[in-house]
């Protein structure tokens, strides 16, 4: 039996070898192995939620208690799940192989950003350990800065220290996406995940700042007791919504530009054509990541900011569904006549669009003012939202992770159970959050424990949809890690798909590429198919 | 003395490439720089807004002599930081660590009198709080929390480009920047200008309100 | 020709500039030009920030992609400013 090929899993395997490691892919897997503990506490904290919501009396924790879960839940399913989830695994160990690249750009401030992110992450678990916070993950103010007995500031500290990973991620993306392309590759040839990942980069690099002086402030002021945004001290609530929004509604886009990114490569690869449309995907990712930046005020037209504001982000909110709508069409289209297989990525993909669709248009009866009057505050908003960030993002973080966990580990994960889950995944999300459309739309408030007894059927519906949706989470961990083991040795490409990534081994060398790729092909350069969808030269 | 070559990373084609990555990368963290402090301009102009008064009158209790001193010792260092990075690229290696080490005399004088100024405004009452100033409306307490956060984040700001400093002027004096080689040096100056430059705004918005009649 | 970098001849002037405009900002703070004193200042303080830029932080001898990468922190602050004052400014509007 031969020795392995040697491969960045096994080019030292000393603890230290990890921990201070500068390779990319390993950086991807810390990422990867960190996220996922993140997401099982935030995974407990929504279970221990839908099960109070199953009666309407408040009966399994107090409201103060249930106000430490949902804070809990979003704020690690927003900073310490969903914003690293792809950008941070997939995108530090595709990337540089996507670009024909030995490494990114910074490898050293690479290593730094997880370090960061899991002190911050250190000191959010520490703030929820010993007592937790209430103000929910919005720490709307005066409640947080003036009235909220919980731990504030050391939560925020948390999410400002790993902030400054995520700004760190970005910038390296940009740079190496910028300057570290192999030879040939020009922009209009790159992968739309590249497009996504540059596009989500710029978002990070622009935004979390403004993020990270907002909680400086809210910090200063609950210490220091001086007017920021407290009305009694002279300050404005409304400017910490305007600065908090001002980050955190470009976070979600942050949130699902990579997922579309991904998507766009499940579809290419598994319809075995090439994107229709590739400009106008590729200009709607940026599009998406400009627009986004001025749409905040949606979160806040009931707030009492200006009337008149708010018909402004009301119109800019319905055009930065625009270029979403358009990467729709363009899967869409993608799909029509190609020569489609239904592994478990594909099934993630297609599951991916029609969830997004929901949740892209329940954001347009969102962006509308007058509805936004009656629904916000509401579970339509939460329905929303996780049609978006679960249906969604990830939708395509499972899909993106079965795609790349033969380039990642060498193996391939079993084929049957993975499409079994993906169904699950699909049956089971859906009666979670479909039931809370209905639910928002007649009135059942978010963020409370207890409710109007005619809203039971639906709470009850949901309950059991997030039970299901466990067991879409739970079966893939058992056969990824089965998989390891014993999961069937996949090749350099075993997909064959087009892209630099897969023309390197499965795991990858140390180093990437033994000699640097030259590109001279557009992307998605799958052989033609006929009228039928086969391939001419079969 | 034969010029090195830089060393290349292994991620970069060559020296050029890790040369322009490094700049762009500097650049780019500018950028987030710039929308950091741009969340305290914006308080300060919503406050602005709202109580213009208690601005002027807050304003007019700065130290000019100090804020303009500061302001001359600041513009002098990115002068000097210039000709740092300016005697690099023209291989006059022993003025390197000449001009680093004027630059950080300067940053340290900043400093210096930012001390003193800061002495100043506690004795005269002007931190928010119980015992702000009675002669000053209440609303100028948020004309100084303003004032206190700006310059605080400011003078961080100088501290670490100060420790920066001091690191290029190490590796200067071991030799160690040439004209083939000096991005550290063009990075550090980046960072300094940066910093000056957000200085140029505070002070007319903070010691300037109004000092006419 | 333009050179590939600035002379100290030119830095020298540039900081020489930057002082004398300081002393002009100082200045017009002490002339009563009511509502023109703040934009006059202001806009003094852009001059000079656009000084440092393109000469001591050498932007004006800088491939195309910096100037982009430097704007760019500008252009987002400017969009940050602008859509917060669409509210603040018209709030009282009825």
């Amino acid at each position: 039996m031969n020795a392995p090929e040697p491969n960045y899993l096994n080019a030292g395997d000393t603890v230290k070898s990890w921990l201070l490691t500068t390779d990319h892919k390993r950086i991807g897997i810390l990422y990867l192995l960190t996220i996922l503990c993140f997401f099982l506490v935030a995974a407990v904290a929504a279970a221990m939620m839908r099960l109070e919501l199953l009666t309407p009396q408040g009966d399994l924790v107090m409201s103060a208690t249930y106000n430490k879960l949902f804070t809990m839940h979003g704020v690690l399913m927003v900073w310490f799940f969903l914003i690293p989830s792809i950008p941070s695994v997939l995108g530090n160990f595709i990337i540089p192989l996507m670009i024909g690249a030995r490494d990114v750009a910074f490898p050293k401030l690479n290593l730094l950003s997880w370090y960061l992110f899991i002190i911050g992450g250190a000191f959010v678990m520490h703030a929820i350990i010993i007592g937790g916070v209430d103000t929910g993950w919005t720490f709307y103010t005066p409640y947080s800065t003036a009235y909220s007995n919980t731990h504030v500031i050391e939560m925020a500290g948390g999410i400002f220290i790993a902030g400054f990973g995520s700004i760190l991620t970005g910038l390296n993306f940009i740079v190496t996406i910028q300057k570290m392309r192999a030879p040939g590759l020009t922009w209009f040839r790159m992968p739309i995940f590249l497009w996504s990942m540059f596009s989500t980069s710029i978002i990070l690099v622009l935004a979390t700042p403004v993020l990270a002086i907002t909680l400086a402030l809210m910090a200063v002021e609950r210490i220091w007791g001086v007017g920021i945004f407290n009305p009694k001290l002279g300050g404005d609530p409304i400017l910490f919504q305007h600065l908090f929004w001002f980050y955190s509604h470009p976070a979600v886009y942050i949130m699902i530009l990579p997922g579309m990114g991904v998507v766009s490569e499940l579809i290419t690869c598994f319809s075995r054509k090439k994107i229709f449309g590739y400009h106008f995907v590729a200009f709607s990712s940026v599009a998406i990541a400009i627009v986004g930046f001025v749409v905040w005020g949606h979160h806040m037209f009931v707030s009492s900011q200006s009337i008149y504001a708010g018909i402004v982000f009301s119109f800019l909110s319905f055009l930065v569904a625009i270029p979403s709508a358009i990467k729709v069409f363009n899967w869409t289209a993608t799909l029509y006549r190609g020569s489609i297989s239904l592994e478990a990525p594909m099934l993630y993909a297609l599951g991916f669009l029609g969830l997004f669709v929901v949740g892209g248009l329940t954001g347009l009866f969102l962006a509308a003012l007058s509805v936004d009057v009656h629904v916000h505050g509401t579970y339509f908003v939460v329905a929303h939202f996780h049609y978006i960030m679960v249906g969604g993002m990830v939708t395509a973080f499972m899909g993106g992770l079965h795609y790349w966990w033969p380039k990642i580990t060498g193996r391939m994960y079993p084929e049957k159970p993975a499409q079994l889950a993906a169904i699950i995944l699909f049956i089971g999300f859906n009666l979670t959050f479909f039931p809370q459309f209905v639910l928002g739309y007649l009135g059942m408030p978010r963020r409370v424990h207890d409710y109007a007894p005619e809203f039971q059927i639906y709470n009850v519906l949901s309950t059991a949809g997030a039970s299901i949706l466990a067991i879409a989470y739970l079966l893939p961990v058992i056969y990824f890690v089965w998989s390891l083991f014993y999961g069937r040795k996949a090749g350099a490409n075993p997909w064959r798909a087009t892209g630099l990534e897969w023309t390197t081994a499965s795991p990858p060398p140390e180093h990437n590429f033994a000699v640097t790729p030259i590109v001279t092909e557009d992307a998605y350069n799958y052989p033609p198919l006929n009228e039928v969808g086969e391939h001419e030269n079969a | 003395m034969p010029e090195e070559n830089p060393i290349v990373a292994e991620q970069f084609e060559d020296a050029q490439q890790q040369a322009e990555a490094a700049h762009l990368g500097m650049w780019t963290f500018i950028a987030t720089e710039i929308l950091f402090f741009g969340g305290l301009f914006l308080a300060y102009t919503v406050y602005r807004h709202f109580y213009f008064d208690a601005f002027v009158a807050g304003s007019r209790h700065t130290d000019l002599f100090f804020g303009t001193l500061n302001s001359i010792i600041l513009l002098t260092s990115s002068f000097t930081m210039a000709l740092a990075v300016h005697a690099a690229k023209e291989n006059r290696r022993r003025a390197i660590p000449f001009f680093l080490l004027l630059t950080i005399f300067f940053g340290f004088a900043f400093l210096v009198v930012k001390g003193f100024e800061y002495h100043k405004d506690i004795v005269d009452q002007l931190v928010p709080g119980a015992h702000f100033n009675p002669q000053l409306p209440p609303a100028a307490q948020i004309f100084f929390w303003l004032y206190w956060t700006m310059t605080g984040l400011h003078g961080l700001h100088i501290c670490i480009g100060l420790g920066l400093l001091f690191v290029m002027w190490l590796r200067a004096r071991r030799g160690q920047f040439s004209s083939t080689y000096h991005t550290p040096v063009e990075l550090t100056g980046l960072y300094w200008h940066f910093v000056d430059i957000v200085w140029l705004f505070l002070y007319p918005l903070l010691y300037l309100v109004q000092r006419h009649a | 020709m333009k050179p590939l970098h600035p002379t100290r001849k030119l830095f020298t002037i540039i900081w020489l500039v930057l002082v004398v405009m300081h002393f002009v900002i100082l200045g017009s703070a002490y002339l009563n030009l009511g509502f023109v004193n703040t934009p006059f200042m202001l806009t003094l303080a852009v001059v000079q920030m656009i000084l440092i830029i393109l000469i001591f932080m050498e932007v004006r001898y800088s491939a195309r992609v910096i100037w982009m990468f430097a704007a760019a922190g500008f252009f987002w602050l400017l969009i940050l400013f602008t859509l917060v004052a669409s509210d603040y400014l018209t709030r009282g509007w009825h």
